[in-house]
């Protein structure tokens, strides 16, 4: 029931309800204010702002009965949907691109690669950190098969231990950097 | 009807936010690997002289894969694993520590060392290895130790055990050549044959017992194989014309050579078991300088035949051959890495003759050497490090250039000319 007048606000059809506040629910897709349909430069400002306005619950009135109505709803829904996603995917991108790259110069800087490391050879291990940025567990999924080649691979996160800089939100790691895979592929 | 709707959407959506992230380390760095060797302890109430932890450091750091830690530097000296503080280590960037105590064998010539290698960074032991060897030559056990260090590092064989072969023309107070054979950190330099004529192209045999060679002690050049150990020695049947350039096949029943005996110079094949020629190569341009792949299917030499020095690739079983250089004017003296997969060679540019590495299959060419009178390229067991003659002011010496490059040295070696250097196969087992 909540969910639905949530929606309603997001898309904007205020005309169907009457509703006199925004109503944040703790659905994960509803955290931006219905004019966020555009980037919020600071998310973590708008969380806050939700969390203190309280819930409120009305009486929904039947939803429109018409076949053509109940269509349009539903393409302009569909709309506004792939754009959320697209501005929402966009910055979430980012993001990673920018630690995937902060934790790539951090591997680099500690990799030597062992002599007999050649083009082809790729060995493939499962990080798990905590929020921290530590490495809490280190799995050797994929072996290059040259253990000279895997060994340097492991001494390089060991060396690592503890990734520096890793300041995102909550969500973001958990979503993708809890648990991610360093790929060692040299390209000489 | 719309809360379905809905919910799935937001099903989807939620899924698309999470993901498997993989992050691609393309690259490391070139910094050389730091090694620790603590002074090996000795069981011993008289221990020899020399201090086995500085021949394994010089070993490693002799071509910039390693650098090892003095004794001066280091924190604490364990004897154990026991004694292990690894934090001690890692402040000082260690990567590798190494641990040993040295006792005497079976008999009073015999010594034993037995020796720990430790990840610092991982905190765990590596090897534990057992070496046996003489007392009155311990460089020898120290290399032995120092190429199973590095084996079990970098997954590839150590060459500290190698030797080098080649030339040593002196003119004072006569003229007079030598066919010299030194451990390759430059120790235990001795002549094994010596002319007054001519002596040239000395070639390892696979087995390293062998040296082939030309001499010219009979007035003409005629090729001869000696027992390195022995010193027997004996000669290949003569042709008339040139006798030269002899190279061992990997199975070493054959060499490859150059004759002119059929009237220009070809690459023929000599079958040691019953002293017979075979002409593989038939052209009237100068066919020379050849050597067999690692696998012994191949041979790759110089000919002139397209007009200009450039190398080609000979199929031995059907002798279809296929040109390799197509960049310059001059491609010379071609030798194969032991992984087969590329050859060393002389390449000319803007007149200068450097030393090359060729892929065979993408033709990539990449030059080596910034000195720029070189020849005869030979290159290590492990296909690291490359050594070739080139002049210094004046002087013919030898020196040195790692693959990627990085690495240059020069050999010290004796009075008079130095040239022709050839690269002993492996010489020890560095197994276990």
């Amino acid at each position: 029931m909540g969910l639905v007048l949530s929606f309603a606000n997001f898309f904007q059809i205020d005309n169907l309800y009457s509703l006199n506040k925004i109503e944040p629910m703790p659905a994960y897709l509803v955290f931006e204010k219905p004019q966020a349909l555009k980037k919020i430069a600071n998310k973590k400002t708008v969380k806050k702002q939700i969390f203190e306005e309280p819930v409120i619950a009305s009486p929904i009135p039947e939803a429109a009965d018409t076949r053509a109505e109940l269509e349009n709803i539903k393409v302009e829904k569909d709309l506004l949907l792939k754009e959320i996603i697209n501005n929402e995917t966009k910055s979430s991108v980012e993001e990673i691109s920018f630690f995937s790259n902060l934790i790539r110069d951090q591997v680099i800087m500690n990799w030597k690669q062992p002599s007999s490391a050649q083009k082809g050879m790729t060995v493939e291990i499962l990080i798990t950190l905590v929020p921290t940025g530590e490495i809490i567990q280190v799995n050797l999924t994929k072996s290059s098969g040259n253990q000279a080649f895997d060994n340097s691979a492991l001494n390089a996160v060991q060396k690592v231990s503890k990734f520096e800089s890793l300041d995102m939100g909550r969500k973001l790691f958990d979503n993708h950097f809890r648990k991610f895979t360093l790929v060692f592929n040299p390209e000489n | 009807m719309i809360l379905r709707i809905l919910t799935s959407l937001f099903i989807i959506y939620s899924s698309f936010l999470s993901s498997d992230l993989r992050i691609e380390i393309t690259k490391g760095i070139k910094d050389p690997i730091r090694i620790a060797i603590v002074p090996i302890a000795w069981n011993l109430e008289n221990p020899p002289r020399e201090y086995l932890h500085q021949i394994i450091s010089s070993d490693l750091e002799s071509f910039g894969e390693f650098v090892s830690l003095s004794p001066k530097e280091m924190l604490s000296l364990p004897k154990s694993e026991q004694e292990i503080f690894y934090r001690d280590w890692k402040l000082l960037d260690v990567d590798y520590l190494v641990l040993g105590t040295a006792s005497r064998g079976e008999s009073a010539q015999e010594i034993v060392v037995n020796f720990s290698l430790f990840n610092v960074t991982r905190e765990r032991l590596m090897k534990r290895s057992i070496s046996v060897g003489s007392a009155s030559y311990l460089n020898a056990l120290a290399h032995i130790i120092s190429d199973r260090i590095y084996n079990e590092i970098n997954g590839l064989p150590g060459i500290s055990s190698t030797k080098i072969s080649y030339i040593n023309q002196n003119s004072l107070p006569e003229q007079k050549y030598f066919l010299r054979v030194a451990d390759i950190d430059g120790r235990n330099d001795s002549s094994i044959f010596s002319s007054s004529e001519p002596l040239m192209s000395p070639s390892w045999s696979s087995d390293g017992k062998r040296l082939a060679y030309v001499s010219f002690e009979e007035g003409t050049s005629r090729i001869f194989i000696q027992e390195i150990y022995t010193g027997k020695r004996k000669g290949l049947k003569l042709e008339r014309g040139i006798n030269s350039s002899p190279n061992w096949s990997p199975s070493d029943k054959y060499l490859a050579a150059v004759l002119s005996k059929e009237g220009n110079p070809d690459i023929f094949r000599y079958d040691l078991e019953n002293d017979k020629w075979k002409q593989l190569t038939d052209h009237f341009g100068i066919d020379t300088e050849p050597d067999w792949s690692p696998d012994g299917r191949k041979i790759i030499f110089t000919s002139n035949r397209s007009g200009s020095p450039q190398i080609y690739e000979m199929n031995v079983s059907n002798k279809k051959i296929r040109r390799k250089t197509f960049e310059g004017t001059y491609n010379a003296r071609a030798r194969y890495t032991p992984d087969g997969k590329s050859f060393v060679f002389v390449h000319r540019r803007d007149g200068l003759f450097h030393i090359a590495v060729q892929n065979l299959r993408t033709s990539k060419l990449q030059i080596l050497t910034d000195t720029t009178l070189d020849e005869s390229p030979t290159i290590s067991p492990n296909g690291k490090v490359i050594i070739y003659a080139t002049k210094d002011k004046e002087k013919d010496i030898l020196a040195g250039i790692s693959i990627d490059g990085k690495t240059r040295f020069i050999l010290p070696t004796n009075s008079g000319g130095v040239r022709e250097p050839s690269w002993s196969p492996l010489l020890v087992s560095t197994g276990n």
